[in-house]
């Protein structure tokens, strides 16, 4: 028997690097649904449908119960799945046979040395190896994988005798497909246990015992894959991994297998694109923001919003940042649609509760967009048409994949729905497009540059005089250089620029024009060393700048009288130093510590009113009023922020995780209505309004079952804030130039718990969340003169308490898949009218306390197919369309509830924005 | 074309999303019982015509009911000075209270209540601030409709802050003029003893009319609009009067103003501000944290009245009213005239016969007065 291998081991190296599959692609294809099946009989359902031939010891299979289904799959893929997580390996030859073993591994080419008197070959790295393989005749896929996944790559300088001691290793996770990055790749060793992840640029580094290894590398969205390696000395090791879709296999919507039971990181939750694809869109837009509402602990005020309200924090306290740069307003529309493209988007983070020290600025949450990298093998794109919008996206290599490129452009026709309008609204318009760019270019294997351009625009008039136009404009440069296999440096420099203009023109005398404008400059160089298997760190600094023409009115047309007013600009300068560690104390214990030093000066020229202590804020109050000369310090906050996570790994998949967060934000949104508006005003903090600042702790409990097919997940947290700006009655937000007598600061405290049940994979797939949550205000400010609520805890707009999302894809075949989604939730807290009265003519009504009392419940259904074209690899074109009905219920959902007088009397009315069941339907051609 | 067969489906449902009013329903909030009826005050110590202070309860939210109205009578309400004059006003039922007061401009004013309770309400003491003249009351039309709106300014820049209201009087006519009447004791038609033909109708302003030029270099208010009358009102189908009355404010009382204004006429768009709770300018004395709502100021009023004829307007704004007309023959009389709402408007043949038409067609006098104003021309 064992001498038997041994021949069998050698026929296959023999013909490893010729041999090709003799079937084609759709012979031997495996279909089927095997429920704690033994392995015999899975077996024997693969041998009637193909041509292979199995060869193992049955006796060994005895406790191996399958659970799959799979449908006109490969087998090398099929065994993967049935022998992850074991240590059952198969290697197949040209005639179909396949051999099961167990505890070691046929390798498809024996180690160099593994016969006395071969040469030795030094620093061959396995970058060339992979190129070596790759290249005769470009194998099909699956055979590819199957002899990467066999193949021994040795690393380093080999030596003659047996390697010892402590090897590092590094490179790159991509796709094969398309070069992408793989960010959140988790690498690992089983024995003994070793893991790291994959960082924004795809790129890990680990510390591995000198010697044979299989590396194992999972990736959300991607094909397990494995990698036997022999270490002798540090090298560099990429990895390309297949994506799950291209086999048409299922719908992938998943956070990464077993990384929410094993990473650090709690509260984060990553949305790959064809994820948020999957989910229906209103009007078929595809909306990364409207896809992170479905996550549990986000909400949103409303439907013509996309404001987002993360774990109870308000919408100014989310930084968003697309490829690193930070957006202001990320709507469309009246709020109707996010700003990004989802075309040219990779995958969406949302951090709510860990948030790595690397960010601040903003107290809630971080949103982390990722355009994609552009695909390094081949110029390709996409075009979309719409009802609302038309899009086109190319991406590709420019000078033989050093430099690659995603562009993005989306316009809107909308203006075509307005004039359908009966003619009193003849005078309405609206507009928007959005343009994305990012250039990757690879100068050498040290050094990458990195370019980011991103514009939006808005323009709308809804019957009236009135114009607004807001717009964002984002630039920036990254160059990342790798010192050596531990240590890499991001040096990053970029602008932000968001800037709105209102337009009055109903009235000559009174016409005028107002703009509002904030530039943020800004530098930050971070740096990743891996010190050990047990240390991985962060650290860095950032300097951001901001400069805010805080409001700008002028008249217009030579009649209007109006004055012209500015106020005077505000200027600020935020620095942050951070330093974090990513301790694994043990195999089952994980620290991820961190401390960010902000450091905040308000800046001149500007003047200051001081007021007297003790006193409301008011302009009676003002003791004296100084100026401050340009560039000298006003007035100077700092803060330490840290930022502390840990994780214990129990038995059987599960694990406990517990986090405490601190952060600062500098920059306070004033809004008096309660969505993102198109007037809203930023304001830096300065002597007489202070930074926000919020803590949160939070603690949970995550399980996987079945294989890893099944995750659930406990979340609880409790959060606080200070310094959250509230309104007088009567404040005037807009050209103000105390604004801070009209402004009241007010506490804030959340807390909530998460329940969520998913699962990633399958042919039926998605999730289920609860989310039972409280979002409260307290007005503590003495010197406010007024007081909300007599001072009492008064729930704020976006507390919610009850949520259930449920979002569900069921793939019937290829090219044909389903999706609904069902939302429940508490309807948000409004103000209501109590009473009535008489007064100037008519009746007037007297409103309870603020928030007292809540809209009806919101509930929405949704639903979409997608139908893709047919699959033939060798075409020009690959074209899907997606139907579906928006709001499948027709529910008129309360947008809000508002009283008028009206005939004499008081009139409630609901507002719904999608009061009806909205079909949609959308074309996508990629090329 | 699949796409082409969804797309004229869909142009139904955009309109519906964009323009919002046509997703808007009715809404009947939780019932309130609140057992708190606060006292409300509205008026102006004015210092050139009478003073009329008026004073009501909030009541439980009633839909229109006006049996549901709280009048606030046998308070003891007086105008106070800083320099100790009291003018008291005098109640003439239905919570109004009047009377005059001796304006000295340089004086402050406040306003003091003692309601039957025996709580005490006390004003803020308000400066004294006259209100500059209307310069002009005019209109134009506005996308075929008339707009009236007003002008005014202060050499002196002070005033700043107004507020109009504004009484409505417009004469109409029935669509057919008619010198018969029926009579149900006698069963017949006879000669018509009040002319039903020329009648007056009235309005008062219901909406809050505020007008700034804070903002402004001069205190200059340019077309403030007042009231849009829409083409074909019937307001104008023989001739309209307005007649406006300016209000000078301070900035406190234009906010205040403008928070009830925000509060009841301007919410629930996308944009629009949550509710505020803006305090006016009474306190209760007896128990400081009771609301009182209104706010009180003083000065001097403004008037100008305006005219607008039918003869102004486009030759089609006069549209056709829909009547019912039938001939009556001598033995449906009762029928008709008593029983489905026609009145006899001339005769007919044959002899004895009647032409009668729909009642509201005929009679002015069931939506309006008969009597001639005294100012009208």
């Amino acid at each position: 028997m064992k001498q038997g291998f041994c021949l069998l081991i050698t026929f296959i190296l023999l013909f490893s690097h010729s041999h090709v599959y003799a079937q084609q692609e759709h012979d031997n294809l495996i279909t089927g649904n095997f429920q704690n099946a033994t392995f015999n009989e899975f077996v024997k359902k693969v041998e009637v449908q193909t041509d292979f031939h199995f060869y193992y010891e049955a006796a060994q299979f005895d406790s191996l119960a399958i659970t799959l289904s799979v449908k006109e799959a490969h087998l090398p893929s099929v065994l993967d799945r049935v022998f992850a997580n074991t240590n059952w390996h198969y290697v197949v030859d040209k005639n179909n046979n396949v051999f099961i073993t167990r505890g070691f591994e046929i390798a498809a080419e024996l180690p160099y040395g593994f016969f006395n008197g071969e040469t030795d070959t030094t620093g061959v790295t396995a970058k060339r190896k992979t190129e070596q393989v790759s290249a005769p005749g470009k194998p099909q896929k699956v055979n590819h994988e199957i002899l990467i996944e066999n193949k021994l790559f040795e690393i380093g300088i080999k030596r003659n005798e047996a390697p010892k001691g402590k090897v590092n290793i590094a490179g790159y996770i991509r796709d094969a497909q398309n070069g992408e990055a793989i960010s959140g790749a988790l690498i690992y060793i089983d024995h003994p246990h070793i893991q790291v992840n994959s960082d924004q640029f795809g790129y890990y580094s680990m510390i591995l015992p000198a010697g044979g290894h299989t590396l194992n590398i999972i990736a959300p969205g991607m094909f397990d894959t494995k990698r036997q390696m022999m270490l002798y000395s540090d090298g560099k090791f990429d990895v390309e991994m297949d994506e799950k879709i291209l086999k048409l296999k299922e719908v992938v919507v998943e956070a990464g297998k077993e990384k929410n039971v094993r990473s650090t990181t709690m509260g984060m939750d990553q949305l790959k694109m064809n994820a948020v694809k999957q989910i229906p869109a209103v009007l078929g837009e595809v909306d990364v923001l409207r896809a992170v509402l479905s996550l549990p602990g986000v909400k949103s005020v409303g439907e013509a919003s996309t404001g987002l309200n993360v774990r109870g924090g308000a919408t100014d306290q989310n930084l968003i940042l697309f490829n690193g740069m930070n957006v202001y307003n990320p709507s469309h529309l009246f709020g109707f649609f996010s700003a990004f493209d989802g075309d040219v988007i990779k995958d969406v983070s949302l951090y709510k509760s860990s948030i790595p020290a690397k960010y601040g600025g903003r107290i809630s949450s971080v949103l982390d967009i990722t355009s994609l990298d552009g695909n390094d093998k081949k110029i390709g794109g996409s075009a979309g048409i719409g009802p609302l919008t038309s899009k086109v996206t190319l991406e590709g290599p420019i000078i033989n994949s050093k430099t690659t490129f995603v562009a993005g452009v989306r316009a809107t026709y909308s203006d075509w729905i307005l004039k359908l309008l009966p003619e009193e609204y003849s005078n309405s318009s609206a507009s928007f497009h959005d343009a994305t760019l990012h250039i990757n270019h690879k100068l050498n294997d040290k050094n990458t540059i990195y370019a980011n351009g991103y514009l939006s625009g808005d323009k709308f008039r809804l019957n009236s005089d009135t114009t607004y136009q807001y717009h964002n404009k984002n630039a920036n440069i990254n160059w990342k250089h790798i010192f050596n296999n531990r240590f890499y440096g991001v040096l990053s420099a970029g602008i932000d620029h968001y800037d709105y203009n209102v337009a009055f023109e109903g009235d000559s005398v009174s016409a005028a024009d107002l703009d509002f404008a904030i530039n943020q400059y800004k530098a930050n160089l971070d740096f990743s060393y891996f010190l050990s298997n047990k240390h991985k760190l962060s650290f860095g600094l950032s300097s951001i700048y901001y400069h805010v023409n805080s409001g700008t009115l002028d008249p217009i047309g030579k009649q209007s009288l109006v004055i012209a007013d500015t106020l005077e600009t505000e200027q600020a300068l935020e620095s942050a130093v951070y330093l974090s560690d990513n301790f694994n104390v043990s195999s089952n214990f994980s620290i991820d510590a961190g401390l960010r030093f902000s450091y905040y000066n308000y800046l001149g020229p500007k003047h200051i009113n001081t007021y007297a202590p003790g006193l409301p804020k008011t302009l009676d109050n003002i003791i004296s009023t100084d100026f401050y000369s340009k560039g000298k310090n006003i007035k100077t906050y700092m803060y330490p922020e840290y930022r502390l996570s840990a994780r214990y790994l129990l038995p059987g998949n599960t694990s406990i995780k517990a986090s405490v967060n601190s952060l600062s934000q500098y920059i306070h949104m004033l809004t008096n209505s309660t969505t993102i508006s198109p007037t809203d005003v930023w304001k830096l903090a300065d002597p007489n309004i202070k930074p926000q600042q919020g803590a949160q702790v939070s603690l949970g409990l995550y399980k996987n079952f079945k294989n890893n097919t099944i995750e659930t997940s406990v979340e609880v947290y409790y959060k606080w804030f200070t310094n959250y700006l509230d309104y007088r009655s009567g404040a005037v937000l807009v050209m103000n130039h105390h604004i801070e007598t009209d402004v009241i600061n007010t506490d804030g405290t959340a807390y909530g718990i998460e329940l969520l049940l998913k699962k990633p994979t399958g042919k039926l797939n998605g999730w289920v969340s609860y989310t039972y949550s409280r979002s409260l205000l307290k007005q503590n400010d003495p010197y406010a003169g007024e007081k909300i609520n007599k001072g009492m805890e008064y729930p704020s707009n976006f507390d919610q308490p009850n949520n259930i999302n449920f979002i569900g894809n069921y793939r019937l075949t290829h090219r044909f898949s389903f999706s609904l989604n069902f939302t429940y939730s508490t309807g948000r807290p409004i103000t209501l009218p109590i009473a009535e009265y008489d007064y100037a003519g008519s009746v007037r009504v007297l409103y309870s306390e603020r928030n007292a009392y809540r809209v009806p419940d919101y509930f929405r259904s949704d639903f979409s197919m997608n139908l893709e074209g047919n699959h033939k690899v060798h075409q020009k074109t690959h074209n899907s369309w997606t139907l579906g009905i928006y709001n499948l219920t027709g529910r008129k959902n309360a947008y809000s509830v508002y009283f008028i007088s009206q005939n004499g009397g008081i009139q409630g009315y609901k507002l719904s924005i999608f009061g009806t069941a909205v079909p949609f339907i959308t074309y996508n051609i990629r090329f | 074309m699949k796409q082409n067969y969804f797309l004229p489906k869909l142009f139904v449902y955009y309109v519906c999303i964009v323009l919002l009013s046509n997703c808007k329903t009715p809404y009947e909030p939780p019932v309130q019982n609140e057992k708190q009826h606060f006292l409300v005050v509205e008026g102006f110590l004015n210092g050139n015509g009478l003073t009329t202070i008026k004073l009501s309860r909030t009541r439980n939210i009633t839909h229109g009911d006006s049996a549901a109205y709280i009048f606030e009578d046998g308070a003891n309400v007086r105008i106070e000075d800083n320099s100790n004059d009291i003018y008291p006003l005098y109640n003439s039922g239905k919570g109004t209270y009047t009377g005059y007061l001796f304006a000295n401009p340089s004086y402050l004013f406040r306003l003091h209540i003692t309601t039957a309770d025996n709580k005490e309400y006390l004003s803020d003491a308000v400066v004294f601030k006259p209100s500059p003249p209307i310069d002009q009351i005019g209109w134009k039309f506005r996308n075929g409709d008339v707009q009236v709106y007003a002008n005014t300014h202060d050499p002196q820049n002070s005033t700043r802050y107004y507020r109009w209201e504004y009484e409505e009087t417009w004469e109409f006519h029935s669509e057919y003029y008619s010198f018969l009447e029926y009579d149900e004791n006698s069963n017949s038609v006879k000669a018509r003893s009040v002319p039903v033909y020329q009648c007056w109708r009235f309005d008062n302003s219901s909406r809050i009319l505020l007008g700034s030029s804070a903002k402004l270099k001069e205190d200059v208010i340019n077309q403030a609009p007042i009231i849009l009358i829409p083409f074909g009102d019937r307001k104008i189908s023989v001739l309209y009067s307005i007649l406006v009355t300016q209000y000078p404010l301070d900035s406190i009382g234009y906010n205040y103003w403008k928070a009830m204004e925000s509060n009841t006429e301007n919410v629930g768009s996308i944009f629009d501000p949550q509710p505020n709770l803006t305090q006016g300018n009474i306190h209760c004395l007896t128990d400081s944290l009771e609301t009182v709502i209104g706010y009180i100021g003083a000065g001097t009023t403004q008037q100008s009245r305006l005219f607008i004829s039918h003869a102004d307007m486009p030759s089609n704004w006069t549209q056709i009213a829909k009547c019912s007309e039938a001939i009556v023959p001598p033995d449906s009389l009762h029928w008709y005239f008593a029983q489905s709402g026609f009145d006899p408007v001339d005769y007919a043949a044959p002899p004895g016969n009647f032409l009668g038409a729909s009642k509201t067609c005929v009679d002015c006098t069931l939506t309006g007065s008969p009597v001639k104003p005294a100012f009208w021309p």
